[in-house]
């Protein structure tokens, strides 16, 4: 009779659940998960094999395809690999406006993530309204890199363009835009009852299990270690720049939610504080024209704090025009892959959904 | 609990469950962010036109100025860009592919006379595909004029379009913008 | 700002207490208790340790013991030119907030080595990928199954003698074309 007590459901990479583009194997009984696995493998391009293939500068274009809604960190991150192998001393100005960039990419992809978890609890109202904010990031992205969603920008040595003269005035304009929204968020989906009795105690989780499962980022912080790489090995301009780290106990599903509410508070404070502390100078330092841009022999491991987690680039170079290997590691690697196969077990089916939401997994860096 | 307190919290209970609920009446009066492309202009939040001078669009290359070093086609990363030999001309000429082309503006960054450019312009339609490879030039060829489709002529409103029915023969594209 | 809503919840965390060994300590500790291996402070917060494959396992535990908990990756580099293919262990430390590379080789030929996962548990993932795009074993990995690469029968795919252009063109007919920028030529047969 054991045979017929359980039932396997394949759970995406269609379903309108599902956070991205990878499937789940569910063995439920009732509606309870007893085992899940996941399969990964719908998008997966290759880049790291790309990426040995092109030169130096090509990949910042095919880089920031990695992770859709933060994208900027792959440049960063890279970009930073290669300058420590170079020796490279990127501007103050450049390391400002690259921070900048960076929080405005971690807002943009918070805003997403809230969103998409709102409509995981079919709370569609605030999808809506945080994309419709989002999109004067973009806007501001556009007035920036010349790109909405793919900028390019960040480059080996600095950023590839000064900021406009007005965009100073309107980043801060927008800034104080979603600023005023941020407590109608709060009494929107954080005080709602269905989101109370839904997220409340989803699968909580403890900082000792967390680390050694290889959380990181909000979700790690969501359980009370104070850990952010922005603080703890710095890059860019954080170390001049003013911001608390959001830490909660809690480690459940609300808990990780709320870390990332505060966090958009947070990229705000970071922002302003750049753009008021904005050193003059140039923005890129020199280097060899991109064609023929050379990397000594050497290796390096850049990571950097992206709005998922931990985002490491590991750059192997033998010298020449080309890497001779990167490696790179995302967040959702461990989050999407061995840490939810675990959580989800004793889950209700129609949580599943909402903790996919709550760790923020991004299918395309666990396929590259 | 004395009567007074409870009453108290039974008062902020009907604030809470029966008042705050019209505060979301207010919403009701906010614009959507949506916008009824092209019958709408789509604005920053200073209400600034969009796109940009700095948006990555559809290249222009300015023919004079370029000595067809093939420097774009080098470093263009998806392999978008060909020096292909032109009629009439003595020099190769870049031609790039819109199938292939990710808009990140390198070849632009890397032009030594500063000939390639890439105009906020985006829209481009048409059902051949092989329109969508052809050699860009300072000016916008006529066939080009066709298919190209300058985004401020995106911008009419309704009764631009019952105009331009009534007469068919009404300008369809505009002259190619210099980004810089 | 609102206050934090979730103070009635009862918090379940343990106690987790950050080492705080720095990586200066930690080489010369691993240095003291196996003396054969080649250590290098790269930064004051980033060192490097190369060791024999055999004795990673012995290495990674002393190194968690020290407070570096947090397993960051796993690189595989095939250096073709060397005939062998390298491992990187990347750990890091929450408490002193540095860095280590393990570096470890492993024949290019039937490469193998015991997986980590007992030690640190993200591993489990890593090492099931670098099996399918590398061909290294992991004996005692349970996971070793079928990660991305649905219905494959060639060769592991990220080794540097496997030609992408050869098996487009093979595969799915695809015309080679002579690209403007010339990309290094994959080399034809690994053993050399």
């Amino acid at each position: 009779m054991d045979d017929f007590r359980s039932t396997e459901i394949i759970f995406g990479p269609q379903h309108p659940g599902i956070h991205g583009n990878f499937a789940m194997r569910l063995e439920l009984e009732g509606d309870m998960v007893r085992r899940a696995r996941l399969v990964p493998g719908y998008l997966h391009r290759a880049f790291e094999k790309l990426m040995e293939r092109r030169t130096w500068h090509q990949n910042i274009a095919l880089v920031p395809r990695i992770c859709v809604p933060d994208p900027d960190v792959n440049e960063a991150a890279y970009s930073m690999a290669i300058e420590n192998i170079m020796g490279l001393e990127v501007p103050r100005r450049g390391n400002y406006i690259r921070s900048i960039v960076l929080e405005l990419s971690r807002l943009a992809a918070h805003l997403m993530g809230l969103g998409g978890l709102g409509g995981a609890i079919g709370l569609y109202t605030l999808p809506m309204w945080t994309n419709g904010e989002r999109d004067y990031v973009l806007d501001l992205f556009e007035a920036l890199t010349g790109g909405r969603v793919y900028h390019m920008y960040t480059w080996p040595g600095g950023v590839r363009w000064d900021m406009p003269e007005n965009w100073p005035r309107k980043a801060l304009k927008v800034m104080d835009h979603i600023e005023a929204q941020l407590p109608s968020y709060y009494s929107l989906f954080f005080e709602s009852k269905v989101t109370d009795a839904r997220l409340k105690g989803l699968a909580p989780i403890t900082t000792s299990w967390a680390v050694e499962h290889g959380v990181t980022g909000p979700n790690l912080r969501a359980t009370g270690l104070e850990v952010d790489l922005r603080r703890d090995d710095p890059y860019a301009a954080y170390e001049e720049l003013d911001f608390d780290v959001i830490t909660l106990k809690q480690g459940d599903g609300m808990a990780r939610a709320l870390v990332r509410w505060y966090e958009v508070g947070q990229s705000i404070r970071i922002i302003r504080d750049a753009i008021e502390k904005m050193p003059g100078g140039p923005v890129i330092a020199k280097t060899p024209p991109p064609l023929a841009f050379m990397v000594p022999p050497g290796d390096h491991y850049a990571h950097v704090e992206s709005s998922k987690g931990e985002y490491g680039y590991y750059v192997i170079s033998k010298g020449g025009k080309y890497p001779y290997r990167v490696h790179v590691r995302g967040p959702s690697f461990t989050h999407g892959i061995d840490v939810l196969e675990k959580m989800l077990v004793n889950q209700e089916l129609a949580d599943v959904a909402l903790i996919t939401g709550g760790l923020d997994v991004c299918p395309p860096d666990i396929d590259r | 609990m004395s009567p007074g307190h409870r009453q108290v919290i039974m008062m902020t209970d009907f604030v809470k469950k029966t008042i705050r609920p019209f505060r979301a009446l207010r919403f009701l009066a906010r614009k959507p962010h949506t916008i009824i492309s092209p019958h709408e202009q789509h604005n920053d939040i200073e209400g600034e036109p969009l796109p940009t001078e700095r948006y990555r669009g559809i290249h222009i290359n300015d023919w004079e100025t370029c000595i067809s070093c093939g420097l774009c086609a080098r470093i263009c990363p998806c392999d978008a860009i060909e020096m292909v030999d032109v009629e009439g001309e003595q020099k190769k000429r870049p031609e790039v592919s819109y199938g292939r082309c990710c808009f990140c503006g390198f070849c632009e960054d890397v032009c030594p006379r500063d000939s390639m450019h890439l105009t906020s312009n985006y829209v481009m339609i048409d059902k051949n595909s092989e329109t969508f490879t052809f050699l860009p030039e300072n000016d916008l060829k006529e066939f080009q004029k066709e298919y190209i489709v300058e985004t401020s002529q995106l911008r009419y409103n309704d009764k631009d379009v019952k105009k331009a029915e009534k007469e068919p023969s009404a300008k369809k594209g505009g002259k190619g913008k210099k980004k810089k | 700002m609102k206050e934090d809503t979730l103070s009635d919840v009862d918090t379940k965390s343990e106690n987790y207490v950050p080492g705080h060994t720095t990586v200066q300590e930690a080489l010369g500790y691993i240095n003291a208790h196996l003396p054969d291996l080649k250590v290098k402070l790269l930064s004051s917060k980033r060192g490097e340790i190369l060791v024999e494959h055999s004795i990673k396992g012995e290495v990674l535990t002393r190194l968690k013991e020290e407070g570096f908990d947090h397993f960051a990756a796993l690189s595989c580099i095939d250096m073709i030119d060397d005939d062998r293919i390298q491992l990187v262990y990347h750990v890091w430390s929450y408490g002193s907030k540095g860095h280590i590379l393990v570096k470890t080789e492993l024949p290019r030929k039937d490469p193998s080595t015991d997986t980590v996962y007992r030690i640190y548990r993200p591993a489990i993932t890593y090492e099931r990928e670098i099996k399918e795009m590398f061909g290294v074993d992991f004996p005692g990995n349970p996971r070793l199954t079928q990660f991305i690469l649905e219905d494959w029968e060639g060769p592991p795919p990220m080794l540097k003698d496997f030609d992408t252009e050869a098996y487009a063109v093979e595969h799915f007919g695809i015309a080679r074309r002579d690209l403007p920028s010339k990309p290094p030529q994959p080399k034809k047969g690994g053993e050399s």
